[in-house]
């Protein structure tokens, strides 16, 4: 397997560059390098057109997305918090304690930082990533430019309101 | 991704009982406003429920990015057309919606991830209300008498309101007119 261009760090305030949607082309042009972009497609398990479409900056429907993430070695929350404005998480600042800790040598705070990391993915509950804006059948593309999946999304929203409404005043009758 | 073994057929014995259920001749167009109320569907048009402005700006931005939805609103089921496209386009748009109906296919959703909708989508019901659309829409009798009568892609087209690709697709991938030329001989 290739490695990913995730490098595995985590995410620290002014250090890490800000990742959101807009990046996932460049990254998955980066993490693909010199591979073919139809082997890329078969290897991250999504259609050659929504790769190439991607690549040039496209957002792609949510089965692909996770798909590309998974191919990055990237939880999909990485593209959304902008680093520079996350608050710091419990396990950071008790990592930062522990580092900080005289009583401790490098190599034991590194060896309780290291338990308690993996004590905390396994037991922190995962945040729910997405909530559902509306629920229909869509005919639309499944690639779209940027701005389009804003617009659509709130676009299905105000249908459904609409509908809603059309459906509770017909019942008032 | 391939269709399960066995659609294509069960699409075409559905699309004939449903046009025997409306009364149809094997080579008339199916009226979709007709299709609509027996099946218990409301079509509305995109525009009486928000702005047009807004439909002309996403279609701005990405042409084809919006075609049609359906929606179920307390067990009634609406499907939103988009005023922008053709007659011929619309028909294609609106099989397709009826096509999940009819298959019973779960509603997928759009979902918000920070803010950012995401269109979620199952390929594989997707390409099955895409084929299921067109032999609605065209069935393989109709194309046969057409076949049979000489009439191509083109005439089909425009004999029955779809678009031209739409007519071509359905007349290749049968093979009707390979078959209607060895019946002549």
């Amino acid at each position: 397997m290739t490695p990913a261009v995730d490098d595995g760090r985590e995410p620290r305030g002014g250090d890490v560059e800000r990742l959101d949607v807009s990046q996932l082309g460049r990254l998955v042009r980066e993490r693909r390098g010199a591979q073919s972009l139809r082997q890329a497609a078969a290897d991250a398990g999504v259609s050659f057109s929504t790769m190439s479409r991607v690549e040039g900056g496209a957002q792609p429907d949510l089965a692909s997305f996770t798909a590309l993430c998974a191919w990055l070695g990237m939880p999909p929350s990485r593209f959304f918090s902008p680093v520079t404005e996350r608050p710091q998480q419990p396990l950071e600042q008790a990592i930062a304690h522990i580092s900080a800790d005289p009583a401790l040598t490098t190599e034991a705070s590194a060896a309780i930082s290291s338990v308690l990391k993996e004590m905390y993915a396994t037991l922190a509950k995962a945040n729910p990533l997405a909530k559902p804006v509306v629920a229909c059948h869509l005919r639309a593309a499944s690639v779209m430019r940027p701005g389009v999946p804003q617009r659509l999304g709130s676009l299905l929203d105000d249908m459904n309101a609409a509908l809603v409404a059309r459906v509770a005043k017909e019942g008032a009758r | 991704m391939t269709l399960p073994r066995g659609f294509k057929a069960k699409a075409e014995r559905e699309a004939e009982r449903l046009r025997g259920e409306l009364g149809l001749g094997a080579a008339a167009a199916l009226p979709l406003d007709r299709l609509a109320e027996h099946l218990g569907v409301t079509l509305v048009s995109g525009d009486e429920l928000v702005d047009r402005d807004r439909l002309e700006e996403i279609e701005r931005l990405q042409a084809f990015a919006f075609s049609a939805a359906t929606f179920i609103i307390q067990g009634r089921t609406f499907v939103v057309t988009n005023p922008l496209r053709s007659p011929g386009r619309l028909a294609s748009d609106v099989a397709h919606e009826f096509a999940h109906t009819i298959l019973n296919h779960e509603l997928a959703e759009v979902r918000e991830i920070d803010g950012v909708p995401f269109r979620t989508c199952l390929p594989d019901e997707e390409e099955q209300a895409t084929a299921f659309g067109g032999t609605l829409l065209l069935p393989r009798p109709l194309l046969m008498l057409a076949a049979r009568r000489g009439d191509g892609p083109v005439e089909i087209a425009a004999d029955c309101g779809v678009t031209l690709e739409m007519a071509r697709f359905r007349y290749n991938t049968t093979g009707v007119a390979r078959q209607a030329e060895r019946r002549s001989v």
